[in-house]
């Protein structure tokens, strides 16, 4: 348009000086929190065990959601996104660290899939599902979702590196090729891990819309992430020239229609099972809707979808990168309390527990995690130098 | 001193306004820009896609299609609720198996209280842009001009009217000349049919 700029924004690398001694402050942090995780794991090895699966479902399900934006960024030939596409596959390449922090869960698994312990002799239902609700099937199958969505997330971000370097076309269309390939592979692999890992935890209860949720839930959190990366990387003196009040917009949009998305899936879920009362169905929210479970459960319904969606409907407040941030912030709380009514009700069936337990895992894989993302962000470019559509991007007019 | 100028519709009618087409949006962006700048202020723009900027260069106000959308969905829970729960908790409380008739049934009537408000939200939105543009509308004089009429995506045409305070066809010509616009037209309105 009328004030477009021809030249393309030079890229940028990340200076270590702003993160001064936070980098080692997050190291520390990290240490300390595995130690206290380690220390009072050993004391109450069930309570470790959900709490790690816990912290880690939140956080796969931010790595997996950024890496759905970044393949619907290919799969679309998306321009606006250019900009902050490398610090989604900066994220959704964590992946390998997220597998090798989970492999505790591998000692304790019996403790929170109890199936695994229970014996298909005595136990007819588990009997006529042994076919699929193995333990040596069950580990296939989650080696495959990690070497899947890892070796995806790593082929992405190779391709897009390569092009910083020679700016040929080519590997965009790869990294299309790549997503034509991931998007059904992947919704079927996604669904198949929350059946594995989330529905898992009481085997009785199916909810065949439990996967769109537990996605539609990546999706947002993801937004949020990525909403609160780019306002830190701004305020730090970044990324100005490819990321403008226009990209706001289209974030704010982005974070209205999920966070609508998620309402509708989550209200659907509860719908039909309430309306067809069947017990095996509705044991999932009785279980979640009686005593102090309750008051959880309206929460989420008021803060994650009344007061996103009351706060998002404007328009003018959507261009402010602070209102979204704080907006986001709120949402990705709510996230978190979203996967832990889906997971802590599992061991404290008489009501909400909360144990220190809880908080360490989730500080403690978050600053491991949080660390690697610091050391990966100078490596490389903050956004892909030479993609062919970043003038493009710079100039997004919404 | 307009004789050098085409004229469309009939001479004898008033005219309507003077007409011209630029090749780029960028053209038609700065065209108003200047328009403005001189102090007019009845032209219309006619694009073939929607012109970023051009509405924030025209200074068109926020529409008021906003509000009709949120009236017609908040008219439309109303109805929604009254339907579904005056009938079946006042009237004639409908006990369907064994659920209570309290806030927590709340969830069997919200499909219906989504999908009426999607419904009359939606109409309200083409309706209200319908009558909000002006429609239904048989004629536009700038129909008179074969140029536009005939194909007008061939360019981004501006229209500057002849009920303008500022309105001359010297001044107006003078000025779509400068800005380089193409096939400025004297657009006339038509004998209306007997």
């Amino acid at each position: 348009m009328s004030n477009e700029q021809t030249s393309l924004p030079a890229p940028e690398t990340f200076d270590y000086k702003h993160v001064g001694g936070r980098f080692v402050g997050l190291c520390l942090t990290a240490v300390v929190t595995l130690i206290i995780t380690l220390v009072l794991g050993l004391g109450d090895p069930k309570q470790f065990a959900f709490s790690w699966l816990f912290a880690g479902s939140f956080f796969f399900t931010l790595l997996i959601g950024s890496l759905f934006w970044v393949v619907v960024h290919h799969a679309v030939d998306s321009a606006w996104s250019v900009g902050i596409r490398r610090q989604l596959e900066n994220i959704s390449c964590l992946l390998p660290l997220l597998a090798l922090l989970l492999v505790p869960l591998f000692f304790v698994a019996p403790l929170v899939w109890t199936w695994m312990a229970a014996d298909p002799v005595h136990d007819h239902e588990l009997a006529e599902k042994s076919a699929y609700l193995n333990v040596n099937f069950f580990w296939l199958r989650t080696v495959f979702y990690f070497l899947l969505f890892g070796i995806v997330a790593a082929l992405l971000r190779r391709n897009s590196i390569a092009q910083d370097k020679d700016g040929a076309a080519i590997h965009t269309i790869r990294n299309r090729r790549v997503a034509f390939f991931i998007i059904p592979v992947g919704a079927i692999a996604l669904t198949f891990w929350s059946f594995d890992w989330i529905m898992g935890l009481n085997i009785r209860w199916y909810s065949t819309i439990f996967g769109i949720y537990l996605f539609a839930g990546s999706a947002l959190a993801a937004l949020c992430l990525i909403i609160l990366l780019a306002n830190a990387l701004r305020s730090a003196g970044y990324l100005g020239r490819v990321l403008t009040a226009q990209h706001n917009f289209a974030f704010g949009k982005l974070l209205l229609a999920f966070t609508l998305f998620w309402s509708w899936i989550a209200f659907v879920q509860y719908m039909l099972i309430w309306y067809a009362n069947i017990p095996e169905e509705t044991a999932y929210y009785v279980l979640r809707s009686t005593g102090s479970w309750k008051v959880l459960g309206i929460v989420l319904v008021v803060g994650h979808f009344l007061i996103p969606f009351t706060l998002l409907i404007f328009r003018a407040p959507k261009a402010s990168a602070g209102f979204l941030g704080m907006v986001a912030g709120w949402i990705l709380a709510m996230h978190l309390l979203d996967l832990y009514t889906m997971i802590l009700p599992v061991l404290h069936p008489e009501g909400f527990d909360p144990a220190v337990l809880d908080i360490a895992a989730v500080i403690a894989i978050g600053s491991t995690l949080g660390a690697l993302f610091l050391k990966k962000l100078g490596d490389s470019p903050l956004w892909p130098s030479r993609d062919p559509r970043l003038a493009e991007a710079a100039n997004y007019n919404d | 001193m307009s004789h050098h100028l085409p004229i469309c519709g009939s001479k004898e009618e008033p005219l309507h306004a003077i007409g011209a087409r630029f090749d780029t949006p960028d053209q038609l962006l700065a065209a108003v820009n200047r328009l403005r700048a001189e102090g007019y202020s009845a032209y219309e723009c006619y694009t073939p896609y929607p012109v970023h900027g051009l509405a924030e260069v025209m200074r068109l106000p926020k529409s008021l299609l906003s509000f009709l959308v949120l009236g017609g969905g908040l008219t439309a829970i109303l109805i929604a609720l009254s339907m579904e729960l005056v009938p079946s908790t006042l009237i004639y409380p409908l006990v369907v198996d064994g659920k209570p008739l309290n806030l927590s049934a709340l969830p069997q009537y919200v499909p219906i209280v989504v999908a009426l408000t999607l419904m009359i939200g939606a109409i309200a939105a083409v309706k209200g842009m319908i009558i909000l543009g002006g429609m239904p509308r048989l004629n536009n004089p700038m129909f008179a001009w074969d140029l536009f009429a005939k194909d007008a995506s061939r360019g981004f045409f501006l229209a500057v009217e002849a009920d303008d305070k500022k309105f001359t066809t010297a001044g107006v010509t003078e000025l779509l000349d400068q800005l380089g616009a193409g096939d400025v037209t004297a657009i006339h309105l038509e004998e209306e049919s007997k």
